[in-house]
């Protein structure tokens, strides 16, 4: 992935622009041009920006999952892990008894909590290989809000897409909530906005 | 950027037009400034008017050669020369004494009032400056200056762009109106 939205490979690309490619075109339009190829370029790329946005700038409630699945901040540890394997999901909101999202669980918390220093999947399983027992067994006493991440980050469904590709970015986080005023109502995974980013890309190319 | 950096620029020149955009900026230039300077020669010379001022030299580039230039359309044209003039004679009526005042105050301010206006028209800044360090024929004419010779002047000129500049199939003018 990478890190900015105007970097992401695509026929349009601004960045693949060059001089020669600008001084053609200007060649090829008849009648003195007043500006310079480097404007243009300035020009083309804050424009494409706009365009990204533009086109990114569908709500959030229309890519979603909904209704999105959700535990308890004082569920145990076990019961989240067999609710997520049974779900299929990477990562699941908390909620209190209030029903407010207070935080996020996902495979990652699981790791930091019960390994020290092996942060991956794969240190785990190493681990599990060397210990006799099971490194999860250090945090079977715990509770969902316990190793959660919190506070959660969440979205408004009203917000634009862009909005949740650039957060996603920023925190280096792979889901997100949608809430409808405080509400949880849905959530939103990496790959819904890969999908979004695909069909627009898609589209420029059409027209 | 670094102050001095900034000085060694940072790009190209843009191409050169092809020969048939050099006659045809020839042909309208030729027959923009021939219009205003019958006009000013032929029929106004017994009188104390005037019709052709150097200011227009430099309209006929922008809106015979460079015509799809924002600073080349009837907007900026008419009015960068029209308010420009204005302004050229107000700061050599109030001014006057000072004429290196005068004419710096009529051509800064010209500038201003054609940039918040959306008319900014390079030549505007010559006509209010003609309206300072003009001849005693520019001067006696007051604020007729800023109708007759820049609001007609630039009038006629438009004219002959529109019906010359169309002719051609690569070309077309204005962009715009308003």
């Amino acid at each position: 992935m990478s890190k900015n939205y105007s970097d992401h490979e695509g026929p349009l690309d601004p960045q693949t622009l060059t001089d020669e490619d600008v001084i053609a075109a200007m060649k090829q339009i008849s009648g003195y041009l007043d500006i310079t190829p480097q404007d243009f370029k300035e020009l083309y790329v804050v424009a494409y920006e706009h365009a990204i946005k533009r086109l990114l700038s569908t709500p959030v409630r229309e890519i979603m999952t909904s209704p999105a699945f959700f535990v308890h901040d004082d569920l145990p540890v076990l019961e989240v892990a067999r609710y997520m394997a049974q779900t299929k999901v990477s990562g699941i909101p908390v909620l209190n008894k209030n029903k407010d999202i207070v935080g996020v669980i996902s495979e990652k918390d699981f790791m930091h909590g019960m390994s020290q220093g092996e942060q991956s999947f794969m240190g785990v399983v190493a681990a599990c290989m060397v210990n006799k027992g099971c490194p999860a067994v250090t945090i079977k006493g715990y509770v969902a809000g316990e190793i959660m991440s919190s506070p959660a980050i969440t979205v408004e469904q009203e917000d634009p897409v862009y909005d949740i590709y650039e957060l996603m970015q920023k925190k280096n986080i792979n889901r997100i909530p949608v809430t409808d005023k405080n509400h949880l109502v849905g959530i939103v995974s990496r790959d819904d906005t890969v999908n979004i980013l695909a069909q627009t890309s898609q589209n420029l190319c059409k027209k | 950027m670094s102050y001095f950096g900034k000085m060694r620029g940072t790009t190209t020149s843009p191409p050169r037009v092809s020969i048939q955009e050099v006659i045809w900026s020839w042909i309208g230039s030729f027959l923009g400034i021939a219009a205003v300077g019958v006009i000013h020669f032929n029929l106004l010379d017994k009188s104390d008017l005037v019709m052709i001022i150097g200011s227009f030299g430099a309209s006929a580039v922008l809106i015979y050669a460079a015509i799809r230039s924002p600073l080349a359309q009837p907007r900026n044209l008419i009015g960068g020369h029209v308010i420009s003039a204005i302004i050229g004679v107000a700061c050599f009526q109030f001014l006057g004494g000072q004429l290196w005042l005068a004419s710096a105050v009529a051509v800064a301010t010209a500038i201003a009032a054609m940039l918040l206006t959306k008319t900014l028209h390079p030549p505007g800044g010559a006509s209010a400056l003609i309206a300072v360090i003009g001849s005693e024929k520019i001067h006696a004419l007051g604020y007729l200056y800023a109708i007759f010779p820049a609001g007609t002047g630039a009038v006629i000129m438009l004219i002959v762009a529109l019906l010359v500049n169309n002719i051609p199939e690569s070309r077309r003018y204005p962009e715009f109106w308003l």
